[in-house]
């Protein structure tokens, strides 16, 4: 407002100059936005198993593989940092899954305990390469054992009757009363 | 002439409302920034239909909801979020709301959502449909045992703690920590909804589910 109440008052050159930086100033403003966004996506604000849902919807309707979802009942929210890691590590498993896999049926199950939050995705398809179990450097796995570890989280990556296992747990950190 | 009460943290989306619906011909009996307000307005306030935003700080709009379960009397809540239908409108009706209105439609939405609230009808719009129709699908019961269920790693674990093998050698065997053995036993413990190893022992011998030797 400051900015427009200036123009009354501007020779043509100078006001030219101000309309320019303030497209500049509105670009910033919704770039920085976006951002946000992204960084925290306002999907989480409605729970956490809300917004896996709607990852796993969206992931039916792209790809049209059978996907499931079951959560339990949460006996307190999570903390924003974990529900943020369980999110993206969703994610990204299920972009991988997508990409790779060659999958047919996929389950994402989250379950809220008492001292831990885990998250198991699992899926029948082609696999992960032997050697990548050990060296979760490949195949997109290095972003999720990445976060996971910054969360103070653990990964467990497993293969059995052709089917593979990411899941992931964290610890739950009481939030102060 | 039906009342409404405007329930929103944003003092100009509630103008935007009162505003647009006051055109139509409805009367605003009350706003209220949160649940606190709300609360005390729900004392002495009567209105028709409650207008309620799912993204509020302190308790949030899901909330609300269940607390106005306690309410009886209250107007019915129909929930106006800038957010889509899919996945909260779902969430919303669980909780007790009649209906739900993206802010991104028209008003006209808005006020046919109104009118059937207010005539004690639930207001479904086809988005809504499709999305319920959608969680319908993917929660439907199977025919399942409980041990059927569970997943691989769960499957493993069950047998093993049900043979009667402790948590460090588990851990040991499958190579993993022994607290994501315990991760996994309280997962598959919920599911079976059993409390003690006896009981899983006693499941597993029951389905054959003991590995051999």
């Amino acid at each position: 407002f400051d900015l427009d109440g200036l123009h009354r008052h501007l020779e043509p050159a100078p006001l030219e100059r101000l309309q320019r930086a303030q497209s500049v100033l509105a670009q910033a403003t919704e770039t920085t936005q976006r951002l946000m966004r992204n960084l925290r996506p306002p999907i989480l604000d409605a729970g956490l198993a809300s917004a896996l849902e709607s990852l796993v919807r969206e992931f039916r309707q792209r790809t049209g593989i059978a996907i499931e979802f079951h959560a339990n009942a949460s006996q307190e929210p999570l903390n924003a940092n974990a529900s943020l890691t369980l999110y993206r590590t969703c994610q990204e498993a299920l972009t991988n899954v997508a990409k790779h896999a060659v999958a047919r049926n996929v389950t994402v199950d989250l379950h809220h305990g008492s001292d831990a939050v885990s998250l198991e995705i699992i899926d029948d398809g082609r696999g992960l390469a032997s050697g990548s179990l050990q060296k979760p450097g490949s195949l997109g796995l290095r972003g999720i054992a990445e976060r996971a570890h910054a969360a103070a989280g653990t990964l467990d990556i497993s293969s059995r009757d052709a089917r593979t296992t990411l899941m992931l747990w964290l610890p739950i950190v009481k939030e102060a009363a | 002439m039906t009342a409404l009460l405007l329930v929103d943290d944003h003092s100009l989306v509630r103008r935007g409302m009162r505003d647009a619906l006051c055109d139509e011909g409805f009367t605003i009996a009350a706003e209220a920034a949160d649940w606190p307000q709300l609360d005390a307005l729900l004392g002495h306030v009567t209105a028709d239909v409650m207008l309620l935003d799912i993204n509020m700080p302190g308790p949030s709009g899901l909330d609300v909801l269940a607390l106005l379960k306690a309410r009886p009397n209250a107007p019915r809540p129909l929930v106006v979020s800038m957010y889509p239908e899919d996945p909260y409108a779902v969430r919303s009706l669980q909780a007790g709301a009649w209906g739900y209105v993206a802010k991104s439609g028209d008003t006209g939405v808005l006020v046919e959502a109104i009118r059937t609230v207010s005539q004690g009808r639930k207001f479904i719009s086809p988005a809504l449909a499709g999305a319920l129709a959608d969680a319908a699908a993917t929660q439907a019961p199977r025919e399942l045992l409980p041990h059927q269920r569970l997943s691989p790693r769960e499957q493993v674990l069950l047998g093993m703690l049900a043979s009667g093998k402790r948590l460090p050698d588990i851990a040991v065997e499958l190579e993993m920590p022994e607290r994501t053995v315990s991760v996994y036993r309280a997962r598959l413990m919920e599911k079976m909804r059993m409390s003690t190893t006896a009981e899983l022992a006693h499941y597993a011998r029951r389905y054959h589910l003991l590995p051999a030797g």
